[in-house]
């Protein structure tokens, strides 16, 4: 310790020290009889300071003194390099702000983030992140592994019978629990119909005039009363920031009927806990295990069979499954890197050529005595100068692609996207490794002696580049091409004037005969106005964000109930077999897919379908056209349908079709609340879904080109400026091939010739890794075919392409080597 | 310098120093006087490792340095033994005695 603690002394006060031991040596000198053989104090002082083990940083620091002033002086090398480290580095670090933001930046105004867990469910087959209200009660009383349990639902509450307020249904811990204190009001429901609203809510709605706490309101036509205000920062656990708080348990009141609080069929609630001091997540996990197998014995029903619940950080933009994101992950940072590693190739080969030019400063250092190992950290201290750089001009230049960023995609007003430590980390630790990537192959190279091995390592680079480039150029035509499929695709059904009216019969606790009583009013109100040409009742919305599945041994297929217009409704043609019947119950409408992989080669009409767990039997009567209705251009999407039952209307949707959708809207909402005046219906038309699923699609395939655009650039340039190096090199060569009667192209040829394998190398593994990379993608994006031969075939083309437009400069500068010059030329 | 004269064998001059430096305090120039008086005008120090040792010998905590006055009134830095530094001598002159022994006993067996 105390050897540590002088050595931090010596370091503070290093100069001090030197000059002492100066004078110390001249007072020796002097004292001497022959002060002659003192030798050299300089030197003696330099061996005598190595003894605290600084010397190293002396090193550096005059290092990095060189590599600055060979930097200054050829701004123009620096600023392309700076310049393409901060493309590729400032995608990265743009990426992975993003990320940080999602995953390790905590929501805003909760205290304690770590130890606020999500849960999630889990079974041998099927996932979900919402449970009921009832398991909720039963896993909050038998808890242990949790201090507390929390637990949100979403919702709507209808203010004035027109204005949709988005509600959040609260455990009574939540604000307590998350730490947050009103700045209004209380925080604490008393009163059935209390209610909390968000800071900013009350800017928007009520000009942040706080008078409005106290009073008295209707919502959903029932007494409410806003008792507080939440702080301005807080937003609950839901990037999508509700306006009002309500209690869980006054859903009821909201919803007069509703099943809420008792229906296990009703799976709203989100659930958290936090965890108790001590306690890891794992171990939480572990602890609820044996509470969810008990409840299984209570609600078998909705408890699946070996369930259990995984406890992952709960208090962030992104929670809870994170397996599942896993995938796109990679790939976004394999695409990511790639634009990276186009950059490194380019600039180690910039490096290489300009090493060929400093031959004689090295030849030099060389001479008066420097070693290969302190020749290859001058130049490394140089690339990892230039690679900070890089991070520093790609931290600014990912700040501003931020910014413009979130505005574009319309983030939540509290998403913080700003750079903070971690992205400057990441910056910088990217910017190291990249000089590594790009500086040492060529330092190496620098301090040999073998021009053939450096002609190696450039035409190694440049296959690497190629290869980078292509693989983006083929993701981003596949992207494109699914994306322009997916537009120009009819769907396989008709959605352009259809519209979905939910008016969520469960909610006001209408039921089964009641439910079905509902819809069948409802069809006549809406026949009455005219303009509908058919209506069909089904349990999933077409383009909703709904969705039933179940695992069978040839996939997951898509389970929708139906009644028998839901084919002339959604014009799905039946291509065999029938239509369901009033009164079928144990038949099956399967899709074209379904059919011809349950059953390849086969009439599957009157075959026995198995479902769920081969515990359900059903006889299939019909095969119906192929029509993805959650994912349009999937591939792969497979339909099963059952009749609708009694059973399910509870949860159905009304689904219409009209001559001009726009013209009914307004008039079929208002029948919808007629006939029942509880129910509070929304209409949403089907060509919404769409666009929010094409404008997925269309974000991701514009990000994917622009990283192609980018790293195109990047090789191109780095091609011809490839060729241009080499044609300077061999000025005098070409020169002498055009006096012996080359011809023009013999000399272009010369230029083109050794880069021709490497490039193709370079873009067959592209062509191969981007095969693998499509494989991967196809189950992320809709319309993708994973082979699409145009995609495949145009990037290496557009590659060559560009590369061959971007050469034509420097080659027809060797194409016009006079021979004379040339032969003068140095 | 004269034809008698060996320099410090290696690995031992920090062991020297400590030595001289247990006598009394010293400035550099007094010290290698010392070793080389002390040695019988056998040792001589060069300046090029005694300055290295010395610096080693302060990182390490055996000595420390002080400015003063030399006799012939110059600005001088005296170097003082610590306790650590003590300990340090016994041990190496320990180790040091060991080795020389063991060495003896190679060069010159007792049967001879």
């Amino acid at each position: 310790m105390g050897e540590l603690w002088r050595r931090f002394l010596y370091f503070i006060n290093r100069r001090q020290i030197e000059r002492e031991l100066e004078q110390e040596m001249a007072a020796h000198r002097a004292a001497m009889a022959d002060p002659a053989s003192f030798g050299s104090t300089l030197k003696l002082r330099e061996e005598s300071n190595d003894a605290w083990g600084f010397g190293w940083f002396d090193r550096l620091h005059q290092d990095l003194n060189y590599a600055s002033r060979i930097l200054r002086r050829s701004p123009g090398f620096t600023l392309t390099a700076v310049g393409v480290l901060a493309f590729g580095i400032g995608l990265n670090v743009t990426a992975f702000g993003f990320l940080n933001t999602a995953m390790f930046r905590p929501l805003p105004g909760i205290d304690n983030p770590h130890t606020l867990m999500r849960l999630t469910r889990c079974g041998p087959e099927s996932s979900s992140s919402n449970l009921s209200y009832p398991s909720y009660d039963f896993y909050r009383r038998h808890n242990t592994a949790f201090r507390s349990m929390l637990a949100v639902a979403g919702g709507e509450l209808t203010f004035q019978e027109t204005e949709r307020w988005r509600a959040q249904f609260v455990s009574s811990n939540f604000f307590t629990e998350l730490g947050a204190g009103p700045s209004y009001g209380r925080l604490e429901f008393r009163e059935p119909g209390d209610i909390v609203i968000s800071a900013a809510f009350l800017a928007r709605h009520f000009a942040g005039d706080p008078a409005i706490l106290g009073k008295s309101i209707l919502l959903n036509r029932q007494a409410a009363r806003i008792i507080g205000v939440a702080p301005a920062e807080f937003i609950g656990l839901d990037p999508q920031a509700p306006d009002v708080w309500a209690l869980l348990e006054d859903h009821p009141h909201f919803f007069p009927q509703s099943q809420f609080l008792t229906s296990t069929a009703m799976q709203p609630l989100h659930l958290y806990g936090r965890l108790a001091p001590n306690t890891s997540p794992q171990a939480a996990e572990q602890a609820v295990r044996p509470i969810v197998a008990e409840r299984r014995k209570q609600a078998p029903t909705e408890i699946w069979q070996d369930e259990y619940l995984p406890v992952e950080p709960g208090a962030y933009v992104m929670q809870g499954s994170f397996s599942k994101i896993v995938g796109p992950l990679l790939l976004a940072a394999t695409l990511l890197l790639l634009v990276l590693l186009t950059a490194c190739a380019n600039l180690g080969n910039l490096l290489l050529a300009r090493s060929v030019t400093r031959e004689r400063e090295l030849a030099i250092r060389t001479a008066v005595g420097a070693t290969r190992g302190r020749i290859v950290r001058q130049l490394m201290t140089e690339s990892i100068a230039l690679a900070l750089l890089g991070s520093a001009a790609g931290l600014i230049l990912s700040a501003f692609a931020t910014k413009l960023l979130v505005q574009a995609l319309d983030w939540p007003a509290f998403v913080d996207a700003s750079p903070d430590w971690r992205v400057a980390c990441f910056a910088f630790g990217a910017g190291l490794l990249a000089s590594i990537a790009f500086g040492l192959a060529p330092a190496l190279q620098a301090t040999r002696t073998n021009p053939q091995r450096a002609a190696r390592l450039r035409l190694t680079l440049i296959g690497a580049q190629a290869a980078a480039c292509c693989i983006l150029l083929i993701i981003s035509a596949l992207l494109l091409r699914g994306l322009n499929k997916a537009v120009s695709d009819q769907p396989g059904f008709a959605f352009e004037q259809s519209a979905v009216i939910d008016p969520d019969l469960m909610g006001v606790g209408r039921q089964g005969k009641s439910a079905q009583l509902y819809f069948l009013q409802l069809k006549t109100r809406l026949s009455q106005l005219g303009g509908i040409e058919a209506t069909a009742l089904a349990t999933i919305p077409p383009l909703g964000q709904r969705q039933a599945t179940t695992l069978l041994p040839i996939g997951i297929v898509l389970i929708n109930s139906v009644d028998n217009n839901y084919f002339e409704t959604m014009q799905i043609p039946i291509l065999r077999g029938r239509n369901f019947r009033p009164g079928d119950t144990d038949v099956v409408i399967l899709g074209e897919r379904a059919a011809a992989r349950l059953w390849p080669g086969q009439d599957p009409v009157g075959k026995q379908y198995t479902g769920y767990r081969g515990t359900e039997h059903r006889t299939v009567v019909g095969i119906a056209a192929n029509a993805p209705i959650y994912s349009p251009g999937d591939p792969d999407a497979m339909e099963v349908y059952k009749p609708i039952q009694e059973s399910d209307m509870q949860h159905a949707v009304l689904l219409i079709r009209a001559r001009q959708l726009s013209a009914i809207q307004k008039a079929a909402q208002q029948a919808a609340n007629e006939i029942d005046s509880r129910v509070i219906p929304s209409l949403t038309p089907m060509r919404n879904g769409m666009d929010r699923r094409l404008r997925n699609s269309r974000s991701g395939a514009l990000a994917v080109s622009a990283l192609g655009v980018v790293s195109l650039s990047l090789a191109v340039i780095g091609f011809a400026g490839l060729i241009s190096f080499s044609v300077t090199q061999r000025t005098r060569e070409i020169g002498i091939r055009l006096a012996l009667g080359a011809s023009k192209w013999q000399v272009i040829r010369l230029g083109l010739d050794r880069l021709m394998l490497p490039t193709a190398i370079g873009l067959t593994a592209g062509i191969a890794i981007a095969a693998g990379l499509a494989h991967l993608l196809r189950s992320q994006l809709y319309g993708l075919s994973r082979i699409d031969p145009v995609s495949f075939l145009a990037a290496p083309a557009i590659f060559l392409f560009c590369a061959l437009v971007a050469s034509t400069g420097p080659l027809s500068r060797a194409a016009k080597v006079a021979p004379s010059t040339a032969l003068r030329h140095e | 310098m004269p034809f008698d004269t060996v320099g410090v064998p290696p690995g031992t001059l920090i062991m020297l120093v400590l030595r001289v430096l247990q006598q009394g305090s010293f400035h550099g120039y007094a010290i290698a006087q010392r070793i080389h008086m002390l040695s019988g005008d056998v040792l001589a120090t060069e300046e090029g490792s005694l300055y290295p040792a010395l610096q080693k010998i302060l990182l390490k905590g055996w000595a420390t340095a002080e400015w003063g006055l030399s006799e012939s009134n110059r600005k001088v830095r005296f170097y003082k033994i610590t306790p650590a530094g003590r300990k340090h001598l016994a041990a190496e002159i320990k180790d040091y005695d060991r080795v020389t022994t063991a060495i003896q006993s190679i060069l010159h067996p007792l049967g001879s």
